[in-house]
């Protein structure tokens, strides 16, 4: 299994960083620009997560994004020490939910990300294990002949 | 963030000269966008041909501004490339924004209104 884990501080600005490189990783390995770009999304929406809620939107500590693959499967962890997710976000996340949103009155401006996540990725699990956050995403990936 | 502004008519088209609308820069994006709203333009077309990529938060920006237009006023889209369009499909925000291929199609619906 290859395996690459990119740091990033608890920054909105260094957020872009970690998704770009990891839509690298994934047309590297194959997957196709829009699959790629899918992946992308949910890192730059699981790490914006995680700096808003789990740190509060303080720099200065740390996110980890793991990326490994297997033959037809790319795995990611997205880890923090902060907040955990609440268990009604879990639910979003694991579950998904319908958004109603009927009018212009009714609209959210923000609450999509984990159903962004939820929506575009093939598996997602989250754990607390101590201090530890851990988002766990899998995308299928094409195999190479 | 950085604009193009023009206006054609009772339309006021604001192109945006980024790339990336991500959550790092919404808040300002949607300070800018809502003081297009607080000119009193009627109308404003945001062209988004620039943009490749487009996250919640910026989705989020949008939204917040079409709600500050209240509904006697009209923010429309124009020129969403695929990875911006397929970021309001997979929201349904399609169903909530009118989104034309250009801003000439924008302004000629906008102008006959």
């Amino acid at each position: 299994m290859s395996r690459v884990c990119l740091i990033i501080d608890s920054k909105l600005g260094d957020v872009p960083l970690a998704a770009v490189a990891v839509n690298g990783i994934c047309v590297h390995l194959g997957l196709g620009k829009i699959q790629a770009r899918e992946v992308e999304l949910c890192i730059a929406e699981a790490a914006t997560n995680t700096i808003r809620h789990a740190y509060h939107g303080l720099a200065g500590e740390t996110v980890s994004i793991a990326v490994s693959t297997e033959i037809d499967r790319l795995h990611i962890e997205v880890c923090d020490t902060g907040s955990s997710i609440p268990a009604e976000q879990v639910e979003r996340l694991i579950r998904g939910a319908d958004i109603v949103e009927i009018d212009r009155a009714s609209l959210l401006e923000g609450g999509r990300g984990l159903q962004i996540i939820h929506d575009l990725m093939d598996e997602v699990a989250y754990t607390r294990e101590g201090n530890l956050n851990r988002l766990q995403l899998m995308k299928r990936i094409p195999i190479r002949r | 963030m950085r604009f193009e502004e023009s206006k054609i008519g009772n339309v006021f088209i604001a192109k945006i000269l980024e790339s990336r609308i991500t959550a790092d820069v919404a808040s300002h994006f949607k300070q800018d966008l809502i003081e297009y709203v607080a000119m009193g333009n009627q109308t404003i077309v945001l062209d988004l041909s620039d943009v490749t990529f487009i996250d919640s938060s910026g989705l989020g920006a949008i939204i917040g501004s079409l709600k500050a237009m209240g509904s006697e006023r009209e923010l429309v889209l124009c020129g969403a490339r695929d990875a911006v369009s397929s970021m309001f499909k997979l929201t349904r925000m399609n169903k909530m924004f009118r989104m034309f291929r250009n801003r000439e199609e924008a302004v000629l619906a906008m102008s006959c209104r």
